[in-house]
C-alpha cells in the first residue's frame, strides 16, 4: 500500500467533504480513491469515513489521524523538492590550469543539456589531488603516466615565432662561445610548467636534454604558466606544453624530435556514480579541453 | 668594479646554470694575490693525483735511487683507460717513460706501475714534506675506470651518474669507493694550487725534477676543459686534468709573455647525470677565465 497517496486522498476528502472532489483534486479516477481509502482502513483497522448519498464524512477515528496524515503529506512535498535541488546541484571538479575558459564552458554546456550540471576549479597537479582526497572536490581530473591515463596529451615546444618542422633538443645546446659563465643564453631554454613538474614529463625531458648536452638551466621549471609564457615573448624562450593550449595561448607548437612525453589524465573521484555520468555525458568535449590526442574508443562505456 | 664577493656569486650562479658546483683556486705566483672559491673542500683526485706520484718518482730518480731507465713489464689488456690498459700484448717501458704517459695521456696502467717503485703512503709523505697540506693518495688508479659506469649498458649511463650525484651517505661518504673521500686520493683546490706552486717556485722541488713536470704538463693532450680559454700563441699552458664520473678537474699554471705565472686550479661535480657534457666544460672554462682576469688585470694595475 501508498501509504502517502492514500494519506493525500484522506486529507483532500476531509477539506473538500467528497470522494469525488478529492478525486479531482488529486487528478486520479473516483474508483482509485476510493480503493486507497479501503487499503487504508483495512491497514489501520478501522473505518476512516461514513459514505452517504451525497457526500463523505470522516468518522470520529478519521478526524483522529488526520493531522498526522497532513503532516506526512507536508513532508513528502518536500522531500521531493530537496530531491530536486540536490539533483541541479553542480559536481565540482578540479581540472588543469592549461584547460581554457572556452573549453571548459563547452563541457559545461554540454552536461547541461544531459542533466549533469558541473563546475570548475583550475589547480596545479598536486593540489588536485589533494583536494578529492580531501573531498573538498567531487572529482579531480589528476595527471598519471600516459599509459595509466584515460586521457593522452602529446607535448611539444610552444614558441613566439613561426617555425617549422620538428624541435631538436640539440638546436639548443650552447656553443662554446656563448658560455659567458653568467647566464644561458636567452632564447636558448625550454620552459617546463607546474602542469609538468611531474616524474613521467619533467624527468623524461631532463634525460633527453642532458643526453642531448644542454644545461640545467635551460630546462627551468617556472613557478607559474604565467611566467612561463611571460618568458616566451620577452626572452624568445620555448615552452613546454600541448598544441591545443600552444594555440590558445597564441603560440607557435612543434613536436620534439625523438621525444614522445606525453600527460596523462584519468579521473579521481570517491563516486562511482559521478565517473560514469561524466564519462557518458561529457567525456569528449572534457578531451578536447585536456588536449588530448583522441579518447580512447574501447574504455568509453564500461 | 666588481667586488670581489659579487663576482664570485655571479660565477658560482652561471656553474649553477650548468648543473655545476666546483672549488677554484686562481692564484698569482708570484704576488701570491688570489681568488678563492670553496677552496678548502676535500675532493677525490682522480688523475690529479699523477701529479704528485710522477714528483715523488722524479725526486727519487734524482737522488739517485730509482734508475729512470729502468725497464718495467706492463700488462695491456686491462681497461679502456688510453694508453698501456687498451695495448693487447704486455709493454716493456723505460721508468722515465712511465712518467711521461702518465702526465700526458693520463695513463692509468703507467701510473700504477709507477706505483710499484713508491707506494702511495710514501707519495702523501712525500707531499707534505713539501709542506702542503690536505692532498692524500691511498689507491692505484687502475680501479679509477671500475665504477658502475662499467657495468651497465651504455643506454644506462645515467644511472650509474644518478648514483654518483645522489649515492652520497649521510657522513659525507660514498658508496662508490672512487668517490667516497675517505677511500681514495683526495685533495683540496688549494692544496692543489700549493703544489703547482712549489713546483714552480723550485719549493723543496729540484729544478731539474720542476722542468720534467712542466714539459710533461705542457704535453697534456686533454684540451677540451680549460685550454680552449686559456691556449695563444702568447701564453703556455701547463696542466694536468682529471675526470672520474660526474667530476671534472683541471689544475694547471698559465704562463704569460708578459711573465706572469698564474696557477689555476678547477675542481667539479656535475648534477647532471651524463657521461658527455660539453657544455660543462665550457662553462668551467668561462668560470676559470673569468676569475683568472680578475686576478691578472688587479696584478698590472698595482
Amino acid at each position: 500500500m501508498d501509504l502517502i497517496a492514500a494519506c493525500r486522498v484522506l486529507v483532500e476528502i476531509d477539506d473538500r467533504g467528497s470522494v469525488t472532489r478529492a478525486a479531482a483534486a488529486i487528478g486520479v479516477a473516483q474508483s482509485v480513491a476510493s480503493r486507497r481509502i479501503l487499503a487504508l482502513e483495512k491497514e489501520l483497522g478501522a473505518t476512516l469515513i461514513e459514505r452517504t448519498a451525497q457526500r463523505a464524512v470522516l468518522t470520529p477515528f478519521g478526524r483522529g489521524v488526520v493531522p498526522t496524515a497532513r503532516r506526512l503529506v507536508r513532508l513528502a512535498e518536500e522531500f521531493e523538492l530537496d530531491a530536486e535541488h540536490a539533483r541541479l546541484q553542480p559536481v565540482l571538479i578540479a581540472v588543469p590550469e592549461s584547460c581554457s575558459t572556452r573549453d571548459l564552458a563547452v563541457v559545461d554546456a554540454a552536461g547541461r543539456a544531459e542533466g549533469f550540471t558541473v563546475r570548475f576549479v583550475r589547480e596545479p597537479p598536486a593540489r588536485r589531488v589533494q583536494l578529492a582526497t580531501s573531498a573538498a572536490v567531487q572529482m579531480a581530473i589528476v595527471a598519471v603516466p600516459p599509459d595509466e591515463g584515460l586521457w593522452r596529451v602529446r607535448l611539444g615546444a610552444a614558441g613566439r615565432r613561426r617555425r617549422d618542422g620538428v624541435l631538436r633538443l640539440e638546436s639548443l645546446r650552447r656553443g662554446r662561445v656563448g658560455a659567458t659563465g653568467r647566464d644561458v643564453d636567452p632564447g636558448a631554454r625550454l620552459r617546463i610548467t607546474p602542469e609538468d613538474d611531474l616524474p613521467h614529463v619533467r624527468d623524461v625531458l631532463n634525460r633527453a636534454g642532458f643526453a642531448a648536452g644542454l644545461v640545467p638551466g635551460q630546462l627551468p621549471v617556472d613557478p607559474s604558466t604565467t611566467s612561463s609564457v611571460a618568458a616566451v615573448l620577452a626572452d624568445g624562450d620555448l615552452m613546454l606544453c600541448a598544441e591545443a593550449e600552444a594555440h590558445a595561448l597564441g603560440l607557435h607548437w612543434r613536436p620534439i624530435a625523438g621525444l614522445d612525453v606525453a600527460r596523462g589524465y584519468a579521473i579521481l573521484s570517491e563516486s562511482d556514480h559521478h565517473q560514469r555520468l561524466l564519462r557518458r555525458t561529457v567525456a569528449d568535449e572534457l578531451a578536447a579541453a585536456l588536449g588530448a590526442d583522441v579518447p580512447e574508443e574501447g574504455d568509453r562505456d564500461q | 668594479m666588481i667586488s670581489e664577493a659579487r663576482l664570485l656569486s655571479d660565477v658560482r650562479d652561471g656553474l649553477k646554470q650548468s648543473g655545476l658546483r666546483a672549488s677554484i683556486v686562481v692564484r698569482d705566483l708570484d704576488s701570491g694575490r688570489e681568488i678563492v672559491l670553496e677552496g678548502d673542500v676535500p675532493m677525490p683526485a682522480a688523475s690529479l693525483a699523477k701529479i704528485p706520484l710522477a714528483l715523488a718518482v722524479l725526486e727519487r730518480i734524482q737522488a739517485g735511487t730509482i734508475d729512470p731507465a729502468e725497464a718495467r713489464v706492463v700488462a695491456g689488456g686491462r681497461s679502456a683507460s688510453p694508453g698501456i690498459g687498451r695495448f693487447e700484448h704486455p709493454a716493456t717501458i723505460a721508468v722515465a717513460d712511465l712518467i711521461s704517459l702518465a702526465l700526458t695521456i693520463s695513463d692509468d696502467a703507467a701510473a700504477d706501475a709507477l706505483l710499484e717503485l713508491v707506494a702511495p703512503d710514501e707519495v702523501t709523505a712525500h707531499v707534505a714534506g713539501l709542506r702542503v697540506r690536505g692532498i692524500t693518495v691511498r689507491r692505484g688508479f687502475g680501479e679509477l675506470w671500475d665504477t658502475p659506469l662499467e657495468h651497465l649498458d651504455p643506454k644506462e649511463a645515467h644511472l650509474a651518474h644518478t648514483l654518483a650525484i645522489r649515492g652520497s651517505t649521510p657522513a659525507h661518504g660514498h658508496p662508490i669507493p672512487q668517490l667516497d673521500v675517505a677511500r681514495t686520493n683526495t685533495g683540496t683546490a688549494c692544496a692543489w694550487a700549493d703544489l703547482l706552486e712549489a713546483i714552480w717556485r723550485h719549493r723543496r722541488v729540484r729544478p731539474a725534477v720542476a722542468a720534467a713536470i712542466q714539459g710533461h704538463m705542457r704535453g697534456n693532450v686533454f684540451r677540451q676543459r680549460l685550454a680552449p680559454d686559456f691556449l695563444a700563441d702568447d701564453t703556455r699552458w701547463y696542466s694536468k686534468t682529471g675526470t672520474v664520473l660526474n667530476l671534472r678537474h683541471e689544475a694547471g699554471v698559465v704562463e704569460h709573455d708578459d711573465g706572469s705565472r698564474i696557477a689555476v686550479v678547477v675542481l667539479s661535480s656535475s648534477s647532471v647525470p651524463a657521461t658527455d657534457q660539453p657544455a660543462a666544460e665550457a662553462a668551467l672554462g668561462a668560470a676559470a677565465r673569468r676569475l683568472h682576469d680578475a686576478v691578472r688585470d688587479r696584478v698590472i694595475r698595482t
